[in-house]
């Protein structure tokens, strides 16, 4: 029987949570240990948001307060969302009447003070960034009776096009789909790290039910626009709206919006012309470097057609996690897409979900035949199974392509997977000459994902919430593709000194887009800036007299907003870079400016500590987030696989269904069909199947079919992979082999073709699978060797008098075994 | 050279897990995981690979201008039976794993599980895809294949062509120029690549479980089985209860006027072996007792009637993973949850409840289990967890006055209280540390591992025997002159004398992954599989 490697849980979405009891009443939210088990009522009582709106920017201040219903101490983890370019540089606590400053450090220092001091039994708070987009808030040493705010701060630039405002601010967590191999898990969420997602157990919080939630939310939104604005909407929430003056105004969720469970998207207008065009400065210090912000729209020549022709691919997520309205949404988009193209245009339609078809070997002509087939099949599609992202960004580079064509890629998903850099890095190295568009379909998608695709895809991203007019969404695209681009822009700064301009190079810009870059500058001056580019084929410029203050105390922002930009540019660089120095350089930009990055945690540790004989690490209480609004919270079910794999039988599928479905059925890839039996002590239902032994090394799935009591049905696929080679490693010895003197050895992993084509991509980075290394050095026995890291060993061993002959047994995690030997000459002292 | 004649003297298979029915020549065929039975009147045979049947495993079955087809694990074969004997053709597809036939444009269609496959003028040819086919129905409009995870397609003379629709299908029926697709959705109606909703399929995804596995129509009307709810008869307005089918019954193949469901044909009562998927094997006094991987115990009587036992019987789990027997002649059996001994004709929980207990043994006098990285002594009514190297049991044995215990760590042993542990790489020819059974005989051990074959310990010499066998767990016995081992998919290997010969499917054993095996004590063995278990006779 092949061994089996992995186990990954990959689910529609996350495992539900147990109905609360009648004492804590129905709506409320449960708290879980970190092995899921439920505790009671949740620490998280409440998030207070307050964003203030002027110039452009965003200040959000978020107070999240927690409160220990329990009798012992408590440690609370919260993973929560911000915007995915929120520049987040302050946080506090507050205990009772004290409040803590928190103080930036590296992550691994941040971690360590953190624990340390919940360990002394202080009070204390860490804030980690897991994503952009998806940070944790630890709270440790809660005590009853003792509420604890944590209040974190940051900015963020607004969306801005054509005169519309649009400021947007998410509540949950979407659940993400885990592709690889578990190694372990240092979070709380539902899923095991693994080797292809790391953290993946960080990303992954638990999903609440369905229904109203103990822990709401309150959102209030102080505009200043500067200059008359329209009255501000949402297309997600109901809105309670107060005019100040005719450029300010005060936004807040109407009484019963109170459910985290959508981004809450807000959008103003203003007349473009009174949009405070040039630069912002800001210089406090005249010592230092001061900060700017360029916008600009630019104002081309009336646009002439795009004559270039385009094949456009679009590429559906048809996952588990799109299923319901989402995928309802995806394919009113991807019809309206398809009956707008021009009719020059060829065009494809790919899906993909934990496997990957097409419309269409090739692209095909802008045909009404074409068109009705392709809605054909779009209709035939469903929500269903795993969210193979990385195979769809393969599959649409790898589709035939006419190179007399610009290839535009149209991505539809919800961006719910955990291997986002995995994914980004694929499409940095393939983009070439394509350009991407990303449409993100659902009430709170991964934006950060998305919108780093457009970004590195040198096209754009629309967000398509439940509430938004799909049709001119569509429209506003088409317009975009047509219209012609302002491509290799250039700003020549006229001998103001001016450097670290971001972002770098600067993208092409569509009809109707500003031109936003931000910059740092040495010293004050004036000068004629030049923006050059190339539109349509032609030359472009636009000048503008700009002035530099020597000193400049407002637009404070300015300076996180640069940092961020430079950090978010770094985590660009090193999506396809091995170069360490890069991610010094974050580390350096981040703590200059205090800045919670993936390397830099924000800390506060209250001096005292909280009671008598309450050291040692308290109870850790995860708060689990609500379902995404929209998302078919019916297939909240999970399977997973046993690691064991001793008895023909193994290895044991496990579901998480309920007791009284009608049945549970296993298909698996090599053609056998199992019903799963339900076991009440393990509250799951399970089956052992065999892997067949000519089983092909590589990566399978098993369908799952749910039928539940009222005979409806949910799916599920199981993901899994036959590892059957055996690991290899490479041996180093340090020194010269002198009969009786002490050498050094060093033993790494080699990782083989076969490991990389499970792996599937040579960008991927691999992780060692070793699960043990032993070295026998004959006639003398054992070279003890210590790990160093992972796939790495050293030890030392004493050179005897006549060879050298080291024998060494590798075994994997999956139990292959490889044996190396290595024989050397020794030479007399 | 010593020539060995191993014979399979007889095969006993289960045939409740109906796979696939047809009427041909005036008898009902049965296509199950236990063989191909035949049923004429009161009249029934099964036929297995002793028969000359490439597998045991029949899941599909057509009747094709006179002949009748069978779609096996290990390919496809044209059947007769003739002066009460079963005459079968050469093998199409010997690799295949066949899940249905059809003839299509005079060419025969193989539908497998890894793709779709045509043959003419004696020629296999694959056509293009791996998709999982499940069902195939030749119409005027072409044909129409099911498949499971991909839905459905028609091929015709210009490519193929998906049909909108579920992409679990797994049957097909044909009335006509119309076709009908049973999925996990209920049933899906065709013309062409048209499908067209009606009430009949509304119905279908309201029926109870709307998982539908079998189509057939009896006096025109169609009826549906499914995976779960019985079958059902429409009578043009609605579904009817077929009301001989249990309303729970989890059908799998319609055909004839039968209903043949995962515990058999409706209407027959099943006997033999509750399942195929065998793990264990002992003799008491009571009978050969045969170990199930899902389905519990089966007790084989000296008048060759059988008794099946599961958890209704006193057993903790019906997941059965080794048998022992002790001094006193009584049953222990290890399962999935427990250890359980079977005294005075009724089983009791002896220990270890919810564990998963993988290696049971009687040696130095006590019965011995292994669950996870722990080894247990069972004496009296008491066990004790013994004191060894964190070894993961897999079996266990005794050598002269040593215990020797076969791990994934490799091999224990214990000399008058101190433990060694051999492992492979350390200086030793052990050619892997996982060893999955072991035996001694004379003063030598053997042991089987898992995937590096046999070796033997001789006088602290280990010399491999047979490289490159799976070996499975507890499957080595040392026989008086010479030694038995049970593999995974390459039959039983028999030892005399230093030379080895095998025994395979193609020689009539039901399956070549023999997963136990059990002296008989007048020279045969029984061999258990993972398609049923053969008694085997083995002669000088």
């Amino acid at each position: 029987m092949p061994r089996l490697l992995l186990t990954i849980a990959f689910l529609a979405l996350a495992p539900t949570l147990a109905l609360a009891d009648a004492t804590l009443g129905a709506g409320a939210l449960r708290a879980l240990s970190p092995d899921r088990t439920e505790l009671g009522r949740c620490p998280l009582e409440h998030t207070e948001v307050t964003l203030d709106v002027s110039a452009g920017v965003a200040r959000g201040r978020v107070v999240q307060r927690f409160s220990n219903p329990f009798e012992e101490r408590i440690e609370a983890v919260y993973v929560f969302p911000l915007p995915e370019d929120a520049a987040v540089d302050a946080m506090q606590m507050r205990i009772d009447d004290r409040v803590v400053q928190a103080e930036i450090m590296r992550r691994d220092a941040a971690r360590e003070t953190y624990e340390n001091a919940r360990d002394r039994g202080q009070t204390a708070s860490l804030l980690d960034q897991e994503r952009p987009n998806i940070f944790t808030t630890s709270v440790a040493n809660i005590r009853p009776g003792h509420p604890i705010e944590v209040t974190l701060e940051y900015v963020v630039e607004l969306d801005y096009e054509e005169g519309h405002y649009e400021l947007s601010f998410p509540m949950t967590v979407g659940p993400r789909f885990i592709p690889g191999a578990p190694t372990g898990a240092q979070g709380t969420g539902w899923s095991p790290d693994t080797d292809r997602v790391q953290d993946a157990s960080r990303i992954t919080p638990s999903v609440a039910p369905t229904g109203r939630s103990g822990h709401d939310i309150a959102v209030t939104v102080n505009l200043d626009a500067s200059v008359p604005m329209g009255v501000p909407v949402s297309p997600s929430h109901d809105l309670n709206v107060r005019r100040l003056s005719p450029s300010r105004a005060r936004v807040e969720l109407a009484s019963h919006e109170t459910i985290p469970n959508r981004d809450l998207v807000l959008r103003w207008n203003v007349a473009p012309e009174r949009v405070a065009t040039g630069v912002l400065a800001y210089r406090p210090d005249p010592a230092e470097p001061g900060y700017l912000n360029l916008l600009l729209q630019p104002n081309p020549a009336p646009p002439t057609a795009e004559v270039t022709p385009k094949e456009i691919v679009f590429v559906l997520d048809t996952s588990g996690s799109m299923s319901g309205e989402p995928m309802d949404r995806s394919k009113q988009l991807m019809r309206s897409l398809i009956s707008h193209l021009h009719p020059r245009d060829t065009f494809g339609v790919l899906r993909y979900d934990d496997a990957t078809s097409a419309l269409s070997p090739d692209p095909l002509p802008n045909t009404p035949a074409n068109r009705r087939r392709a809605l054909r099949f779009i209709e035939s599609l469903a929500g269903a199974g795993g969210t193979d992202a990385l195979g769809g960004v393969r599959a649409a580079f790898a589709y035939p392509r006419d190179t007399s064509r610009l290839r535009i890629v149209v991505f539809l998903t919800d961006g719910y997977i955990g291997n986002d850099r995995e994914v980004l890095a694929e499409i940095r190295a393939r983009i070439g000459e394509a350009r991407l568009f990303g449409f993100g379909v659902g009430s709170s998608v991964n934006r950060y994902l998305l919108e780093e695709m457009g970004r590195i895809g040198r096209g754009m991203t629309e967000i398509v919430t439940p509430g938004d007019d799909a049709p001119a969404q569509v429209d506003a695209f088409y317009r975009r593709l047509q219209s012609p681009y302002l491509t290799d822009i250039r700003i020549d700064w006229g001998g103001l000194p001016v450097d670290q301009l971001f972002p770098q190079p600067i993208p092409d810009l569509f009809a109707g887009q500003p031109l936003q870059v931000r910059a740092r500058y040495a010293t004050g001056g004036s000068g004629v800036v030049r923006v050059r580019g190339r539109l349509g084929g032609q030359p472009f410029e636009q000048r503008l007299e700009v002035t530099l203050p020597a000193t400049a105390t407002e637009h404070s922002a300015l300076a996180p907003l640069w940092a961020r930009a430079r950090i978010a540019e770094i985590e660009r660089e090193i999506l396809t870079s091995t170069d360490e120095s890069l991610e010094e350089e974050l580390v350096a930009v981040a703590l200059d400016h205090s800045l919670v990055t993936r390397l830099t945690s924000f800390v506060a540790v209250e001096r005292r500590v909280v009671g008598e004989d309450e050291t040692g690490a308290p109870r850790t209480v995860a708060v689990p987030v609500e379902i995404p609004d929209g998302v078919d919270p019916s297939g909240v079910f999970d399977s997973s696989l046993s690691l064991a794999r001793f008895q023909p039988g193994d290895p044991e599928l496990r579901v998480d269904a309920p007791p009284d479905a009608r049945s549970v059925t296993a298909h698996f890839p090599f053609g056998e069909s199992q019903a799963l039996q339900f076991e009440p002590r393990l509250g799951r239902w399970t089956t052992r199947f065999l892997v067949p032994r000519e089983t092909a090394e590589g990566n399978y799935h098993i369908r799952i079919v749910i039928t539940l009591a009222d005979g409806t049905q949910e799916r599920l696929i199981q993901a899994y992979t036959v590892d059957s080679s055996a690991p290899e490693v490479e041996l180093e010895v340090d020194g010269a082999l002198v009969a009786g003197s002490e050498v050094r050895l060093t033993a790494r992993q080699r990782f083989t073709a076969a490991d990389r084509a499970l792996h599937q991509s040579r960008r991927v980075e691999i992780r060692s699978d070793v699960a043990r290394l032993r070295v026998t050095l004959t006639g003398v026995g054992r070279v003890e060797l210590a790990l160093v890291e992972a796939g790495h060993w050293e030890g030392t061993f004493v050179v005897p008098d006549d060879q050298v002959d080291l024998r060494v047994t590798v075994y994997d995690v999956a139990g292959n075994r490889g044996e190396q030997r290595l024989q050397l000459s020794t030479v007399a002292p | 050279m010593t020539l060995l004649l191993i014979q399979v003297l007889s095969v006993l298979t289960s045939t409740h897990d109906v796979r696939a029915l047809a009427e041909h020549d005036g008898a009902l065929w049965v296509g199950t995981t236990g063989g191909l039975v035949r049923v004429r009147g009161d009249e029934r045979r099964v036929f297995t690979p002793l028969d000359g049947l490439p597998d045991g495993t029949v899941r599909a079955l057509f009747s094709d201008a006179g002949d009748l087809w069978a779609g096996t694990d290990r390919g496809a074969v044209r059947v007769r039976f003739t002066d009460g004997a079963l005459i079968v053709g050469d093998v199409v597809g010997a690799g295949l794993r066949v899940e249905a036939l059809a003839r299509h444009a005079g060419v025969l269609y193989l539908g497998t599980t890894t793709g779709l496959f045509a043959f003419d003028a004696d020629v296999l040819r694959a056509l293009d895809g791996d998709d999982h086919v499940s069902a195939l129905a030749s119409t005027p409009a072409g044909l129409y294949v099911a498949t499971v995870g991909h839905g459905t397609y028609r091929v015709t003379p210009s490519g193929r062509h998906r049909l909108r629709g579920d992409l679990l299908a797994w049957a097909l029926a044909v009335r006509g120029d119309e076709v009908w697709v049973a999925t996990s959705r209920g049933v899906d109606r065709y013309m062409g690549e048209r499908r067209h909703q009606d009430a009949l399929t509304r119905a279908s995804r309201l029926l109870p479980v709307a998982d539908v596995r079998a189509l057939h129509f009896e006096d025109d009307a169609l009826v549906v089985g499914t995976l779960g709810a019985g079958a059902f008869r429409w009578d043009g307005r609605a579904f009817t209860p077929l009301a001989e089918v249990p309303h729970t019954a989890r059908v799998q193949a319609l055909g004839g006027d039968a209903v043949g469901t995962d515990q058999g044909l409706i209407g027959t009562h099943e006997v033999g072996l509750p399942d195929n998927d065998l793990s264990a094997l002992a003799r008491t006094r009571e009978g050969v007792w045969v170990g199930t991987f899902r389905h519990g115990l089966a007790c084989i009587h000296a008048d060759g009637h059988v008794t099946r036992f599961g958890e209704a019987d006193g057993l903790v789990d019906e997941r059965i993973n080794r048998l022992a027997v002790d001094a006193e002649g009584d049953l222990w059996v290890a399962t999935d949850r427990g250890v359980v001994e079977r005294t005075a004709g009724a089983f009791h929980l002896r220990g270890l409840l919810d564990r998963h207990v993988f290696a049971l043994g009687f040696v130095d006098g006590a019965v011995h289990a292994g669950a996870g990285d722990h080894a247990f002594r069972f004496e009296g009514r008491d066990f004790e967890r013994i004191d060894q190297p964190g070894v993961r049991p897999q079996d266990f044995a005794m050598a002269g006055r040593s215990l020797l215990v076969a791990s994934a760590e490799g091999l224990a042993r214990n000399d008058t209280g101190t433990w060694s542990l051999t492992q492979a790489g350390n200086d030793t020819a052990l050619p892997d540390d996982w060893i999955t059974a072991v035996a001694a005989r004379h003063g030598d051990v053997f042991v089987g591992t898992y995937d590096a074959g046999v070796a033997r310990v001789r006088d602290g010499e280990i010399e491999a025997l047979l490289p490159d066998l799976w070996v499975n767990a507890g499957a080595l016995v040392a026989l008086h002159h010479g030694l038995a081992v049970g593999t995974l998919d390459d039959g039983l290997w028999l030892e005399r004398d230093g030379e080895w010969q095998t025994l395979r499917t193609s020689e009539g054993l039901p399956d070549d992954d023999v997963t136990a095996i059990l002296p008989a004590g007048d020279g045969t063995l029984y061999v258990a599989t993972r398609g049923g278990l053969a008694h085997v006779r083995v002669a000088p």
